[in-house]
Protein backbone atom coordinates (compact mmCIF):
# COMPACT_ATOMS: atom_id res chain seq x y z
CA UNK A 1 0.00 0.00 0.00
CA UNK A 2 1.55 3.20 -0.98
CA UNK A 3 0.09 6.51 1.12
CA UNK A 4 1.08 6.93 4.57
CA UNK A 5 -1.38 5.13 6.53
CA UNK A 6 -3.10 1.39 6.26
CA UNK A 7 -6.36 0.78 8.38
CA UNK A 8 -3.95 -0.88 10.77
CA UNK A 9 -1.79 1.90 11.13
CA UNK A 10 -5.03 4.37 11.03
CA UNK A 11 -6.48 2.13 14.17
CA UNK A 12 -3.76 1.75 15.93
CA UNK A 13 -2.61 5.28 15.39
CA UNK A 14 -6.65 6.29 16.88
CA UNK A 15 -5.85 3.59 19.94
CA UNK A 16 -2.81 4.56 20.56
CA UNK A 17 -2.08 3.95 24.26
CA UNK A 18 -5.17 2.30 25.00
CA UNK A 19 -4.58 -1.60 26.01
CA UNK A 20 -7.44 -2.80 24.08
CA UNK A 21 -5.97 -1.72 20.98
CA UNK A 22 -6.35 -4.00 17.62
CA UNK A 23 -9.17 -6.65 19.95
CA UNK A 24 -11.85 -7.88 18.12
CA UNK A 25 -14.13 -10.55 18.32
CA UNK A 26 -14.97 -12.51 21.56
CA UNK A 27 -12.82 -15.15 21.14
CA UNK A 28 -10.13 -13.31 20.85
CA UNK A 29 -11.07 -10.94 24.40
CA UNK A 30 -11.40 -14.47 26.40
CA UNK A 31 -7.67 -15.63 24.98
CA UNK A 32 -6.26 -11.62 25.41
CA UNK A 33 -7.21 -12.26 29.95
CA UNK A 34 -3.53 -13.56 30.28
CA UNK A 35 -2.07 -12.68 27.44
CA UNK A 36 1.30 -9.75 27.95
CA UNK A 37 -1.59 -7.52 26.64
CA UNK A 38 -2.79 -7.48 30.03
CA UNK A 39 -0.26 -8.76 32.34
CA UNK A 40 2.30 -6.10 30.91
CA UNK A 41 1.24 -3.11 32.08
CA UNK A 42 0.53 -3.86 35.60
CA UNK A 43 4.77 -4.26 35.97
CA UNK A 44 5.72 -0.97 36.06
CA UNK A 45 3.01 0.14 38.69
CA UNK A 46 3.59 -3.20 40.89
CA UNK A 47 7.67 -2.37 40.76
CA UNK A 48 6.67 0.83 41.87
CA UNK A 49 4.65 -0.23 44.44
CA UNK A 50 7.26 -2.60 45.89
CA UNK A 51 9.55 0.46 45.87
CA UNK A 52 7.51 2.54 47.77
CA UNK A 53 6.52 0.22 50.12
CA UNK A 54 9.86 -0.58 51.02
CA UNK A 55 11.24 2.47 50.94
CA UNK A 56 8.07 2.91 53.45
CA UNK A 57 8.91 0.02 55.84
CA UNK A 58 12.46 0.42 55.60
CA UNK A 59 12.07 4.09 57.37
CA UNK A 60 14.18 5.42 54.23
CA UNK A 61 11.23 7.62 53.81
CA UNK A 62 9.62 9.60 56.89
CA UNK A 63 6.17 9.05 57.07
CA UNK A 64 5.42 12.51 57.10
CA UNK A 65 7.08 13.01 53.51
CA UNK A 66 6.03 9.76 52.05
CA UNK A 67 3.20 7.85 54.05
CA UNK A 68 3.24 3.96 53.48
CA UNK A 69 1.45 2.71 50.70
CA UNK A 70 -0.65 1.22 54.03
CA UNK A 71 -1.42 5.08 55.05
CA UNK A 72 -2.88 5.86 51.81
CA UNK A 73 -5.09 3.04 51.19
CA UNK A 74 -6.69 3.68 54.62
CA UNK A 75 -6.88 7.43 54.02
CA UNK A 76 -8.40 6.29 50.67
CA UNK A 77 -10.85 3.80 52.40
CA UNK A 78 -11.96 7.05 54.53
CA UNK A 79 -12.43 9.33 51.59
CA UNK A 80 -14.21 7.27 49.55
CA UNK A 81 -16.49 6.41 52.99
CA UNK A 82 -15.78 2.58 53.07
CA UNK A 83 -14.55 3.27 56.61
CA UNK A 84 -15.76 5.65 58.92
CA UNK A 85 -13.69 7.91 61.12
CA UNK A 86 -13.45 11.46 61.97
CA UNK A 87 -12.33 14.30 60.21
CA UNK A 88 -13.62 16.51 57.23
CA UNK A 89 -12.42 14.70 54.07
CA UNK A 90 -14.48 11.27 55.52
CA UNK A 91 -16.89 9.80 52.64
CA UNK A 92 -16.21 13.02 50.73
CA UNK A 93 -15.16 11.21 47.32
CA UNK A 94 -18.53 11.08 45.70
CA UNK A 95 -19.37 14.74 45.80
CA UNK A 96 -15.85 15.46 45.06
CA UNK A 97 -15.89 12.87 41.96
CA UNK A 98 -19.10 13.97 40.61
CA UNK A 99 -18.58 18.14 41.08
CA UNK A 100 -14.94 17.55 39.25
CA UNK A 101 -15.89 15.52 36.27
CA UNK A 102 -18.94 17.68 35.74
CA UNK A 103 -16.75 20.37 35.36
CA UNK A 104 -14.76 18.49 33.23
CA UNK A 105 -17.31 17.46 31.15
CA UNK A 106 -19.06 21.06 30.70
CA UNK A 107 -15.40 22.32 30.10
CA UNK A 108 -15.34 19.95 27.27
CA UNK A 109 -18.20 19.87 25.62
CA UNK A 110 -18.09 24.03 25.81
CA UNK A 111 -15.09 23.96 23.87
CA UNK A 112 -13.84 20.76 22.04
CA UNK A 113 -16.41 20.75 19.64
CA UNK A 114 -15.72 24.17 18.33
CA UNK A 115 -12.43 23.20 18.59
CA UNK A 116 -12.99 19.76 15.79
CA UNK A 117 -15.18 22.22 13.68
CA UNK A 118 -12.94 25.15 13.20
CA UNK A 119 -10.05 22.95 12.82
CA UNK A 120 -11.73 21.41 10.10
CA UNK A 121 -12.14 25.11 8.66
CA UNK A 122 -8.91 25.70 8.78
CA UNK A 123 -7.55 22.32 8.13
CA UNK A 124 -9.87 22.49 4.09
CA UNK A 125 -9.34 26.53 3.90
CA UNK A 126 -5.99 28.21 4.05
CA UNK A 127 -8.03 31.28 4.58
CA UNK A 128 -9.43 30.07 7.54
CA UNK A 129 -5.96 28.84 8.94
CA UNK A 130 -4.19 31.97 8.19
CA UNK A 131 -7.47 34.07 9.47
CA UNK A 132 -7.17 31.95 13.31
CA UNK A 133 -3.55 31.05 12.89
CA UNK A 134 -2.21 34.71 15.02
CA UNK A 135 -5.79 34.01 17.48
CA UNK A 136 -4.98 30.94 17.82
CA UNK A 137 -1.26 30.42 18.03
CA UNK A 138 -0.81 33.69 20.39
CA UNK A 139 -3.16 32.42 22.61
CA UNK A 140 -1.68 29.16 22.94
CA UNK A 141 1.69 30.35 24.05
CA UNK A 142 -0.19 31.73 27.24
CA UNK A 143 0.01 29.27 30.14
CA UNK A 144 -3.00 28.60 31.87
CA UNK A 145 -2.45 30.61 35.53
CA UNK A 146 -2.31 33.76 33.27
CA UNK A 147 -5.81 33.66 32.74
CA UNK A 148 -6.78 32.92 36.24
CA UNK A 149 -6.76 36.29 37.50
CA UNK A 150 -8.77 37.47 34.58
CA UNK A 151 -10.93 34.32 34.59
CA UNK A 152 -11.98 35.11 38.43
CA UNK A 153 -12.34 38.50 37.72
CA UNK A 154 -14.84 37.72 35.08
CA UNK A 155 -16.90 34.99 36.54
CA UNK A 156 -15.65 35.29 39.96
CA UNK A 157 -14.63 32.22 42.28
CA UNK A 158 -16.83 28.82 41.53
CA UNK A 159 -18.01 26.91 38.83
CA UNK A 160 -18.23 28.87 36.01
CA UNK A 161 -14.44 30.23 36.64
CA UNK A 162 -13.18 26.27 36.34
CA UNK A 163 -15.41 25.16 33.55
CA UNK A 164 -14.27 28.31 31.79
CA UNK A 165 -10.35 27.63 32.13
CA UNK A 166 -11.18 24.25 31.41
CA UNK A 167 -12.61 25.44 28.02
CA UNK A 168 -10.17 27.36 27.25
CA UNK A 169 -7.34 24.50 27.76
CA UNK A 170 -9.44 21.67 26.00
CA UNK A 171 -9.91 23.77 22.95
CA UNK A 172 -6.18 24.05 21.54
CA UNK A 173 -5.23 20.44 21.39
CA UNK A 174 -8.71 19.59 19.74
CA UNK A 175 -8.38 22.32 17.18
CA UNK A 176 -4.56 21.96 16.25
CA UNK A 177 -4.70 17.84 16.46
CA UNK A 178 -8.18 18.28 14.06
CA UNK A 179 -7.09 21.02 12.02
CA UNK A 180 -3.61 18.66 10.79
CA UNK A 181 -5.10 15.83 10.41
CA UNK A 182 -7.48 17.39 7.97
CA UNK A 183 -5.47 19.21 6.28
CA UNK A 184 -3.18 15.92 5.61
CA UNK A 185 -5.90 14.18 4.15
CA UNK A 186 -5.31 12.55 0.98
CA UNK A 187 -6.05 14.68 -2.21
CA UNK A 188 -6.84 10.81 -3.90
CA UNK A 189 -9.51 10.76 -1.61
CA UNK A 190 -10.92 13.72 -1.54
CA UNK A 191 -11.48 13.07 -5.23
CA UNK A 192 -12.58 9.85 -4.71
CA UNK A 193 -15.24 10.92 -2.50
CA UNK A 194 -15.93 13.89 -5.56
CA UNK A 195 -16.25 10.90 -8.03
CA UNK A 196 -18.62 9.18 -6.36
CA UNK A 197 -20.44 12.24 -6.11
CA UNK A 198 -19.88 13.98 -2.98
CA UNK A 199 -19.27 17.58 -2.34
CA UNK A 200 -20.09 19.92 0.23
CA UNK A 201 -21.36 18.80 3.86
CA UNK A 202 -21.37 15.25 2.33
CA UNK A 203 -17.64 15.27 1.27
CA UNK A 204 -17.21 16.53 4.81
CA UNK A 205 -19.20 14.00 6.33
CA UNK A 206 -18.55 11.02 4.58
CA UNK A 207 -14.94 11.30 3.47
CA UNK A 208 -12.70 14.19 5.19
CA UNK A 209 -14.14 13.66 9.28
CA UNK A 210 -13.48 9.67 8.50
CA UNK A 211 -10.44 10.37 7.35
CA UNK A 212 -9.51 12.78 10.05
CA UNK A 213 -10.82 10.78 12.43
CA UNK A 214 -7.29 9.11 14.28
CA UNK A 215 -6.36 12.54 14.79
CA UNK A 216 -9.75 14.71 16.14
CA UNK A 217 -9.93 11.20 18.51
CA UNK A 218 -6.23 12.31 19.74
CA UNK A 219 -7.35 15.90 20.17
CA UNK A 220 -10.04 14.79 22.20
CA UNK A 221 -8.20 12.44 24.52
CA UNK A 222 -5.96 15.57 24.82
CA UNK A 223 -8.52 17.72 25.34
CA UNK A 224 -9.77 16.01 28.08
CA UNK A 225 -5.88 15.64 29.85
CA UNK A 226 -6.10 19.46 29.70
CA UNK A 227 -9.59 19.51 31.02
CA UNK A 228 -8.12 17.23 34.13
CA UNK A 229 -5.02 19.39 34.75
CA UNK A 230 -6.84 22.92 34.34
CA UNK A 231 -9.62 21.42 37.06
CA UNK A 232 -7.03 21.38 39.53
CA UNK A 233 -5.96 24.63 38.66
CA UNK A 234 -9.50 25.80 38.73
CA UNK A 235 -10.40 24.11 42.05
CA UNK A 236 -7.31 25.44 44.02
CA UNK A 237 -9.06 29.16 43.80
CA UNK A 238 -11.00 28.01 46.61
CA UNK A 239 -14.16 26.05 45.41
CA UNK A 240 -15.99 24.27 48.49
CA UNK A 241 -15.71 20.85 46.25
CA UNK A 242 -13.88 18.78 44.46
CA UNK A 243 -10.70 16.80 43.93
CA UNK A 244 -8.68 19.74 43.42
CA UNK A 245 -10.23 21.65 46.32
CA UNK A 246 -10.00 18.37 48.46
CA UNK A 247 -5.74 18.25 47.40
CA UNK A 248 -5.89 22.17 48.41
CA UNK A 249 -7.87 21.64 52.03
CA UNK A 250 -4.90 18.65 52.74
CA UNK A 251 -2.38 20.64 51.82
CA UNK A 252 -3.60 23.61 54.03
CA UNK A 253 -3.84 20.99 56.91
CA UNK A 254 -0.70 19.33 56.37
CA UNK A 255 -2.41 16.31 54.97
CA UNK A 256 0.54 14.23 52.99
CA UNK A 257 -1.56 10.69 52.46
CA UNK A 258 -5.01 12.77 51.32
CA UNK A 259 -2.99 14.81 48.91
CA UNK A 260 -1.27 11.48 47.58
CA UNK A 261 -5.47 9.87 47.57
CA UNK A 262 -6.09 12.96 45.45
CA UNK A 263 -3.31 12.51 43.08
CA UNK A 264 -4.22 8.76 42.38
CA UNK A 265 -8.05 9.04 42.18
CA UNK A 266 -7.29 12.21 39.28
CA UNK A 267 -4.95 9.40 37.77
CA UNK A 268 -7.53 6.83 37.66
CA UNK A 269 -10.34 9.03 36.84
CA UNK A 270 -8.07 10.94 33.96
CA UNK A 271 -7.62 7.29 33.19
CA UNK A 272 -10.98 5.68 33.24
CA UNK A 273 -12.72 8.77 31.05
CA UNK A 274 -9.62 8.39 28.35
CA UNK A 275 -10.37 4.23 28.15
CA UNK A 276 -14.15 5.40 27.70
CA UNK A 277 -13.79 8.46 25.21
CA UNK A 278 -11.78 5.37 23.02
CA UNK A 279 -14.41 2.68 23.81
CA UNK A 280 -17.22 5.53 22.47
CA UNK A 281 -15.13 6.54 19.47
CA UNK A 282 -14.44 2.81 18.64
CA UNK A 283 -18.25 2.02 18.62
CA UNK A 284 -19.30 5.47 17.63
CA UNK A 285 -16.99 4.52 14.18
CA UNK A 286 -18.63 0.97 14.40
CA UNK A 287 -21.78 1.78 13.90
CA UNK A 288 -20.95 4.50 11.18
CA UNK A 289 -21.28 1.88 8.69
CA UNK A 290 -22.45 2.57 4.78
CA UNK A 291 -24.34 -0.60 4.92
CA UNK A 292 -25.72 -3.40 7.55
CA UNK A 293 -24.14 -6.46 7.62
CA UNK B 1 -0.29 18.19 -32.70
CA UNK B 2 -2.72 18.35 -35.89
CA UNK B 3 -0.36 15.10 -37.62
CA UNK B 4 -2.02 12.23 -35.86
CA UNK B 5 -5.39 13.24 -36.58
CA UNK B 6 -4.94 12.54 -40.27
CA UNK B 7 -3.00 9.68 -39.78
CA UNK B 8 -5.55 7.01 -41.73
CA UNK B 9 -4.89 4.64 -39.04
CA UNK B 10 -7.03 6.63 -36.26
CA UNK B 11 -9.55 8.40 -38.62
CA UNK B 12 -10.10 4.77 -40.08
CA UNK B 13 -11.08 3.67 -36.60
CA UNK B 14 -12.81 6.90 -35.45
CA UNK B 15 -14.90 6.53 -39.08
CA UNK B 16 -15.65 2.76 -38.74
CA UNK B 17 -19.13 3.12 -36.35
CA UNK B 18 -18.59 4.33 -33.61
CA UNK B 19 -19.47 7.63 -32.56
CA UNK B 20 -17.94 10.55 -30.44
CA UNK B 21 -19.89 11.29 -26.99
CA UNK B 22 -16.59 12.44 -24.62
CA UNK B 23 -15.33 15.45 -25.87
CA UNK B 24 -12.57 17.61 -25.01
CA UNK B 25 -11.70 21.17 -26.98
CA UNK B 26 -8.73 22.97 -26.85
CA UNK B 27 -7.70 22.25 -23.58
CA UNK B 28 -4.91 24.44 -22.21
CA UNK B 29 -3.42 23.99 -18.80
CA UNK B 30 -0.14 26.00 -17.72
CA UNK B 31 1.70 25.45 -14.27
CA UNK B 32 3.42 28.72 -13.22
CA UNK B 33 5.67 29.20 -16.56
CA UNK B 34 5.82 25.64 -17.91
CA UNK B 35 3.01 25.06 -20.45
CA UNK B 36 1.85 21.72 -19.37
CA UNK B 37 -1.11 20.78 -22.28
CA UNK B 38 -0.80 23.87 -25.30
CA UNK B 39 -4.41 23.33 -26.31
CA UNK B 40 -5.47 19.66 -26.68
CA UNK B 41 -8.39 18.10 -28.31
CA UNK B 42 -9.50 14.93 -27.97
CA UNK B 43 -12.56 12.21 -28.82
CA UNK B 44 -11.92 9.35 -27.42
CA UNK B 45 -14.43 6.52 -29.36
CA UNK B 46 -17.43 5.46 -27.85
CA UNK B 47 -17.22 1.88 -26.46
CA UNK B 48 -13.31 1.52 -27.04
CA UNK B 49 -10.32 1.58 -24.69
CA UNK B 50 -8.05 4.84 -25.35
CA UNK B 51 -4.85 4.69 -24.42
CA UNK B 52 -2.77 7.31 -23.33
CA UNK B 53 0.92 7.06 -23.36
CA UNK B 54 3.86 9.44 -23.10
CA UNK B 55 7.05 10.05 -21.06
CA UNK B 56 6.51 10.70 -17.50
CA UNK B 57 5.52 14.58 -16.52
CA UNK B 58 4.21 14.83 -20.51
CA UNK B 59 0.67 15.94 -19.14
CA UNK B 60 -1.20 12.65 -19.44
CA UNK B 61 -2.42 12.32 -15.78
CA UNK B 62 -2.86 16.48 -16.26
CA UNK B 63 -4.98 15.64 -18.76
CA UNK B 64 -7.44 12.74 -17.17
CA UNK B 65 -7.51 14.65 -14.33
CA UNK B 66 -9.15 17.51 -16.23
CA UNK B 67 -11.37 15.16 -18.29
CA UNK B 68 -12.18 13.86 -14.27
CA UNK B 69 -13.30 17.59 -13.23
CA UNK B 70 -10.59 17.27 -10.67
CA UNK B 71 -8.53 20.04 -12.21
CA UNK B 72 -10.01 22.72 -13.86
CA UNK B 73 -7.78 23.72 -17.39
CA UNK B 74 -6.75 27.41 -18.40
CA UNK B 75 -9.52 27.05 -21.25
CA UNK B 76 -11.29 24.49 -23.05
CA UNK B 77 -13.68 22.43 -22.03
CA UNK B 78 -14.86 18.74 -21.95
CA UNK B 79 -18.21 17.85 -23.07
CA UNK B 80 -19.84 14.75 -22.53
CA UNK B 81 -23.00 13.97 -24.86
CA UNK B 82 -22.76 17.75 -24.85
CA UNK B 83 -23.14 18.60 -21.79
CA UNK B 84 -20.21 20.43 -20.14
CA UNK B 85 -18.33 18.79 -17.80
CA UNK B 86 -16.52 21.62 -14.77
CA UNK B 87 -16.89 19.15 -11.71
CA UNK B 88 -16.43 15.40 -10.96
CA UNK B 89 -18.88 13.52 -11.06
CA UNK B 90 -20.51 9.83 -11.04
CA UNK B 91 -20.93 9.50 -15.05
CA UNK B 92 -16.98 9.46 -15.00
CA UNK B 93 -15.67 6.88 -12.74
CA UNK B 94 -12.06 7.39 -12.25
CA UNK B 95 -9.39 4.11 -11.05
CA UNK B 96 -6.57 5.95 -9.45
CA UNK B 97 -2.89 4.41 -9.10
CA UNK B 98 -2.59 4.33 -5.46
CA UNK B 99 -6.20 2.72 -5.56
CA UNK B 100 -7.45 5.80 -3.14
CA UNK B 101 -9.89 2.97 -0.99
CA UNK B 102 -11.18 4.32 1.90
CA UNK B 103 -9.21 2.91 4.85
CA UNK B 104 -12.09 2.98 7.15
CA UNK B 105 -14.43 1.25 5.05
CA UNK B 106 -14.03 -2.74 4.23
CA UNK B 107 -14.38 -3.64 0.62
CA UNK B 108 -18.12 -3.77 0.34
CA UNK B 109 -18.78 -0.77 1.82
CA UNK B 110 -16.25 1.13 -0.14
CA UNK B 111 -18.14 -0.18 -3.68
CA UNK B 112 -21.43 0.78 -1.69
CA UNK B 113 -20.87 4.33 -0.70
CA UNK B 114 -20.92 5.36 -4.17
CA UNK B 115 -24.76 3.79 -4.49
CA UNK B 116 -25.82 5.20 -1.57
CA UNK B 117 -24.52 8.77 -2.11
CA UNK B 118 -26.25 8.03 -5.58
CA UNK B 119 -29.27 7.25 -3.87
CA UNK B 120 -29.75 3.58 -3.60
CA UNK B 121 -31.13 1.84 -0.72
CA UNK B 122 -28.73 0.08 1.90
CA UNK B 123 -30.12 -2.92 1.19
CA UNK B 124 -29.63 -2.41 -2.86
CA UNK B 125 -26.51 -0.76 -2.43
CA UNK B 126 -25.35 -3.92 -0.43
CA UNK B 127 -26.44 -5.98 -3.32
CA UNK B 128 -24.65 -4.38 -5.64
CA UNK B 129 -21.51 -4.05 -4.48
CA UNK B 130 -21.46 -7.56 -3.65
CA UNK B 131 -22.25 -8.28 -7.63
CA UNK B 132 -19.71 -6.00 -8.61
CA UNK B 133 -16.91 -7.78 -6.24
CA UNK B 134 -18.26 -10.94 -7.64
CA UNK B 135 -17.35 -9.51 -10.96
CA UNK B 136 -14.06 -8.40 -10.37
CA UNK B 137 -13.10 -11.52 -8.35
CA UNK B 138 -13.28 -10.98 -5.04
CA UNK B 139 -16.46 -12.23 -3.58
CA UNK B 140 -14.76 -13.58 -0.78
CA UNK B 141 -12.70 -10.47 0.25
CA UNK B 142 -16.16 -7.84 0.85
CA UNK B 143 -15.70 -7.97 4.55
CA UNK B 144 -11.91 -7.08 4.11
CA UNK B 145 -10.39 -3.72 4.71
CA UNK B 146 -8.20 -2.37 2.27
CA UNK B 147 -4.81 -3.14 4.72
CA UNK B 148 -5.78 -6.07 4.62
CA UNK B 149 -6.20 -6.84 0.70
CA UNK B 150 -3.18 -7.02 -1.58
CA UNK B 151 -2.11 -4.44 -4.46
CA UNK B 152 -3.61 -6.27 -6.92
CA UNK B 153 -7.10 -6.83 -4.52
CA UNK B 154 -7.10 -3.54 -3.45
CA UNK B 155 -7.39 -2.56 -7.53
CA UNK B 156 -9.66 -4.73 -8.36
CA UNK B 157 -12.00 -3.16 -5.46
CA UNK B 158 -11.28 0.55 -7.10
CA UNK B 159 -12.46 -0.89 -10.13
CA UNK B 160 -15.27 -2.46 -8.85
CA UNK B 161 -16.38 0.90 -6.94
CA UNK B 162 -15.96 3.03 -10.38
CA UNK B 163 -17.50 0.39 -12.50
CA UNK B 164 -20.71 0.10 -9.84
CA UNK B 165 -21.35 3.55 -10.78
CA UNK B 166 -22.49 2.80 -14.14
CA UNK B 167 -20.12 5.39 -15.39
CA UNK B 168 -20.40 6.44 -18.89
CA UNK B 169 -16.67 7.18 -19.39
CA UNK B 170 -14.36 5.05 -16.97
CA UNK B 171 -10.96 7.05 -16.73
CA UNK B 172 -7.74 4.87 -15.64
CA UNK B 173 -4.67 6.61 -14.65
CA UNK B 174 -1.65 4.23 -14.48
CA UNK B 175 -3.67 1.85 -12.78
CA UNK B 176 -1.58 -1.69 -12.67
CA UNK B 177 1.64 0.89 -12.61
CA UNK B 178 2.17 -0.56 -8.79
CA UNK B 179 1.31 -3.80 -9.20
CA UNK B 180 4.09 -6.13 -9.53
CA UNK B 181 3.70 -7.74 -13.03
CA UNK B 182 2.23 -11.19 -12.38
CA UNK B 183 -0.58 -9.57 -10.90
CA UNK B 184 -0.31 -6.70 -13.70
CA UNK B 185 -1.28 -8.98 -16.31
CA UNK B 186 -4.14 -10.74 -13.83
CA UNK B 187 -5.56 -7.36 -14.08
CA UNK B 188 -5.24 -6.80 -17.54
CA UNK B 189 -6.89 -9.60 -18.35
CA UNK B 190 -9.67 -8.90 -16.21
CA UNK B 191 -10.22 -5.65 -17.50
CA UNK B 192 -10.09 -7.24 -21.61
CA UNK B 193 -12.60 -9.49 -20.52
CA UNK B 194 -15.02 -6.68 -18.71
CA UNK B 195 -14.53 -4.68 -21.71
CA UNK B 196 -15.59 -7.57 -23.77
CA UNK B 197 -18.82 -7.85 -21.84
CA UNK B 198 -19.46 -3.75 -21.23
CA UNK B 199 -18.25 -2.16 -24.15
CA UNK B 200 -17.20 0.68 -21.84
CA UNK B 201 -15.85 4.00 -22.85
CA UNK B 202 -12.42 3.82 -21.40
CA UNK B 203 -9.33 6.17 -21.25
CA UNK B 204 -6.44 4.42 -20.11
CA UNK B 205 -3.18 6.78 -18.55
CA UNK B 206 -0.16 4.63 -19.14
CA UNK B 207 3.51 4.11 -19.92
CA UNK B 208 3.65 0.34 -20.67
CA UNK B 209 3.25 -0.16 -24.48
CA UNK B 210 2.32 -3.60 -24.18
CA UNK B 211 -0.58 -3.21 -21.89
CA UNK B 212 -1.89 -0.54 -24.55
CA UNK B 213 -1.02 -2.91 -27.24
CA UNK B 214 -3.06 -5.40 -24.96
CA UNK B 215 -5.86 -3.09 -24.22
CA UNK B 216 -6.55 -0.53 -26.71
CA UNK B 217 -8.29 0.24 -29.49
CA UNK B 218 -6.35 3.60 -30.04
CA UNK B 219 -2.90 4.54 -29.25
CA UNK B 220 -2.73 8.34 -28.46
CA UNK B 221 1.17 9.40 -27.66
CA UNK B 222 1.78 12.86 -25.94
CA UNK B 223 5.24 14.76 -26.15
CA UNK B 224 6.23 17.08 -23.22
CA UNK B 225 4.31 20.33 -23.59
CA UNK B 226 2.91 19.24 -27.21
CA UNK B 227 0.08 17.31 -26.08
CA UNK B 228 -1.13 14.84 -28.18
CA UNK B 229 1.69 14.44 -31.21
CA UNK B 230 0.97 10.76 -32.52
CA UNK B 231 -1.79 8.54 -32.77
CA UNK B 232 -2.53 4.94 -34.13
CA UNK B 233 -5.96 2.51 -34.01
CA UNK B 234 -5.39 -1.38 -32.96
CA UNK B 235 -7.85 -3.58 -34.93
CA UNK B 236 -6.79 -6.95 -33.58
CA UNK B 237 -9.46 -9.17 -32.66
CA UNK B 238 -10.00 -9.86 -28.66
CA UNK B 239 -8.51 -11.67 -26.38
CA UNK B 240 -5.39 -10.48 -27.58
CA UNK B 241 -2.35 -12.45 -27.00
CA UNK B 242 1.01 -11.46 -26.11
CA UNK B 243 2.67 -14.27 -28.05
CA UNK B 244 0.79 -13.06 -31.55
CA UNK B 245 2.76 -11.99 -34.42
CA UNK B 246 0.37 -8.97 -34.88
CA UNK B 247 1.10 -8.09 -31.28
CA UNK B 248 4.69 -7.87 -31.81
CA UNK B 249 3.58 -5.22 -34.73
CA UNK B 250 1.40 -3.29 -32.54
CA UNK B 251 4.18 -2.88 -30.39
CA UNK B 252 6.71 -1.83 -33.09
CA UNK B 253 4.27 0.84 -34.27
CA UNK B 254 3.55 2.21 -30.29
CA UNK B 255 7.62 2.00 -29.85
CA UNK B 256 7.83 3.76 -33.44
CA UNK B 257 5.55 6.85 -31.84
CA UNK B 258 6.89 6.91 -28.86
CA UNK B 259 10.59 7.31 -30.12
CA UNK B 260 9.14 10.01 -32.84
CA UNK B 261 7.14 12.06 -29.86
CA UNK B 262 10.33 12.23 -27.83
CA UNK B 263 12.41 13.31 -30.83
CA UNK B 264 9.39 16.28 -30.93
Amino acid sequence: MTGWWSADSWMSCAMKGCPEAGRSGRAERRRLRFSPRTTVPLLIPLAVMAGWWMAASSGLAPEYLLPSPRTIGDTLCRYAGFTGGSGLDVGRLAGDMTASLARVACGCLLSVPAGIALGLASGRSSVTALLLAPLVHGLRAVPGISWLPLVLLWLGVGFRATVALIALAAFFPAYLNTAAASAAVPENLIRAGRMLGFSGWRLLRHVIIPSCMPGILTGMRMSLGMGFSYLVLGELTGVPDGLGAMIMDARLTGRVDLVICGILVIAGTGWLCDALLVRLARLASAGARVVSN
Amino acid sequence: MTGFLTEPALTGSLQTGMSIFLRCEHIVKVYGERVVLPGVSLEPPQGGVTALLGASGCGKTTLLNILAGFVRPDSGEVTLRGRICSRPGPDRGVVFQDSALFPWLDARDNVALGLRAGGASRKRAADKAEEWLERVGLADCAERFPAALSGGQRQRVALARALALEPEVLLMDEPFAALDAMTREQMQILLASLQERLHMTVLLVTHDMAEACLLADVALVMGTGRGIVRGMSIRDARPRDMTDSSFAANLTGIRRLMSEAAAG
